[in-house]
């Protein structure tokens, strides 16, 4: 069985910055990722706000994170890790291909895309409901489409989806955007018209998908409106099922609870990026994947749990 | 057309060639020089191909344009077109070029088919090699999906354990605007067999992908 001081599961950027700190602070290595090396960065249609970059498409960001990552580490794609068991000192992680052994575990496995769960979404989804922009908006240019959400996700995607050419509205169940004011501005320069106060009961349609129900939550009014495609973008969940069955204590909405050097309840667990919830931005997650990492390091070298046995001393919430 | 391929990825694609392929790969390209609708496409399918051969002399290249014989003997009626080593009895294809996302799924098939190595698991490997009859695994994708080469390098794998019986193509929507239609191809990758015998969206995991191939 391959055997490293660090297996980092997850590549996102969360992941894949853990990496190249730890492995340029001495520790050996892998990362392995359920599907694509890049995480939900390679989604995004424009990231705007990470550092250095003025302007960069998600795809290109990513495979810059990947390429850089790979100049240390060996990254596993398509590799999901099912399970996470605590042998002793070590960890034994599985997956579908086969088994590693770990002195460490750096959890950076993100979050998933959130669903409405209201009548016809899962029916749908794939013949006109989509949680993904970038991959589906071009199947929609010239037709009608709703963005569900009102955060910064839902807002760029709106913008995108213009920008392909599609009919494109805004449903936001509340008053007001949480997203920031540099994309609203954008938004609202574009002429998308968003409808407010208002939230989706239904979606129905007959090989596809032919409109949505909507409820105005001020009015009580429900009104159909005729469209061709929704994009769902109302947050996410976390990817958080390795760190349960780790015994890795959770917030009420199960994000992973870390202290500021990144580290879980559990010694040896590492948590970082959208799974620790939070803002969920690319740089956040690739600062606290650095952190983790150096975490890892100082613990491997000088566990702070064998200094008073038992206890978890130093950890702080 | 400027280099495709910059000098930082040159050097990590002639690290993995040297480390992971076995023998020589043909590329075939087929290309329609009148199409000017599909002119940039058809060219970044001939440049990548030929960059890729400068990084590793064991990917040949082979251009061919529209009307010529190899057309009708490969059965390409789309252009550009790429087929994979089509001589060693695999059909795996690209229906228009390998661009955006699509690019590291192309590259992943060229060493896999190097080594002869479906790169599946075990016991789905063996499955497909008992595969009698004939399927056509159709991928769609778009470019800007970072989901779909994994769907497209499952279906290659698959058409590299059934060499002959499965024929895997990635149909790329952007420049297949008819096909996708056809099928009513609103969200990628979706995945179409014997031409709508069964249809289904998503990336799969191996083991559906395999028992997919052996219901159609
Ligand atoms: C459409 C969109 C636009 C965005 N735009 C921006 C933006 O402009 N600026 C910005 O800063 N942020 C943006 N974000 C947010 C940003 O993408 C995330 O904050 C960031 O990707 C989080 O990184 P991460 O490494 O924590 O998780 P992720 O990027 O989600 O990566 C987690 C990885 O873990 C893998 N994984 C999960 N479970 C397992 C398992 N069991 N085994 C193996 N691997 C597993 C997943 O496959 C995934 O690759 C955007 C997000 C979306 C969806």
């Amino acid at each position: 069985m391959e055997s490293y001081d660090t297996v980092i599961i997850g590549a996102g950027p969360a992941g894949l910055n853990a990496a190249i700190y730890a492995v340029r602070a001495g520790l050996s290595a892998i990362v392995l990722d359920g599907k694509t090396a890049g995480g939900l960065v390679a989604e995004s249609p424009a990231i705007e706000n990470y550092l250095g970059f003025s302007s960069i498409d998600g795809m290109k960001l990513s495979a810059k994170f990947k390429t850089h990552a790979q100049h240390y580490v060996q990254i596993k794609e398509i590799e999901p890790v099912t399970d996470i068991i605590r042998k002793e000192d070590v960890f034994l992680v599985k997956t579908e291909r086969g088994e590693y052994s770990a002195k460490t575990i750096i959890l950076a496995t993100g979050s998933e895309h959130r669903h409405l769960g209201i009548p016809g979404e899962e029916e749908f989804s794939g013949r006109g409901v989509s949680y993904c922009s970038t991959c589906d908006g071009f199947f929609f240019r010239n037709k009608e489409v709703l963005v569900v959400g009102g955060g910064n996700t839902a807002v760029g995607d709106a913008i995108y989806l213009k920008g392909v050419g599609c009919n494109v509205r805004l449903v936001h169940r509340r008053g007001s955007l949480r997203a920031e004011k540099a994309l609203q501005d954008k938004m609202f320069s574009m002429d998308i018209p968003v409808m407010w106060d208002s939230e989706l009961v239904e979606i129905y349609g007959d090989s596809k998908v032919k409109g949505v129900r909507v409820r105005n939550k001020k009015t009580g009014e429900i009104s159909d409106v005729a469209v061709d495609g929704i994009f769902i973008s109302i947050g996410e969940d976390p990817n958080n099922d390795l760190a349960k069955n780790l015994g890795v204590k959770l917030a009420d909405d199960g994000y992973v609870i870390i202290d500021r050097f990144s580290r879980t309840n559990v010694p040896g667990v590492y948590a970082a990026g959208d799974l620790t919830g939070g803002v969920k931005q690319i740089i956040v997650a690739a600062s606290e994947g650095a952190v983790a990492a150096l975490s890892a390091y100082e613990d491997i070298n000088n566990p702070y749990w064998k200094k008073d046995e038992g206890s978890v001393e130093g950890f702080e919430i | 057309m400027e280099q495709l391929i910059d000098e930082e990825s040159r050097q990590e694609l002639k690290e993995k060639f040297q480390k992971e392929m076995k023998r020589p790969v043909e590329l075939m390209v087929f290309i329609d020089p009148e199409d000017s609708e599909h002119k940039d496409y058809s060219d970044f399918s001939v440049q990548i191909s030929k960059e890729l051969a400068e990084i590793d002399d064991r990917i040949k290249v082979k251009v061919f344009n529209k009307g010529d014989p190899e057309c009708e003997k490969y059965d390409v009626s789309r252009f550009p077109s790429i087929l994979i080593d089509p001589d060693s009895g695999y059909k795996i294809r690209y229906t228009g070029a390998p661009a955006g996302q699509e690019g590291w799924g192309f590259v992943e098939t060229i060493t896999l088919v190097s080594r002869d190595d479906p790169g599946l698991l075990p016991v789905n490997a063996e499955k497909l090699r008992g595969l009698s009859k004939d399927v056509k695994v159709q991928v769609y994708v778009t470019p800007s999906c970072p989901y779909c080469p994994m769907a497209v390098v499952l279906a290659n794998k698959a058409a590299i354990a059934a060499k002959g019986k499965v024929m895997a193509e990635c149909v790329e929507a952007y420049e297949n605007p008819d096909l996708a239609d056809l099928y009513n191809v609103s969200a990628v990758p979706q995945q179409v067999h014997n031409d709508g015998a069964l249809i289904s969206v998503g990336v799969q995991p191996e083991d559906k992908f395999v028992d997919d191939i052996l219901k159609s």
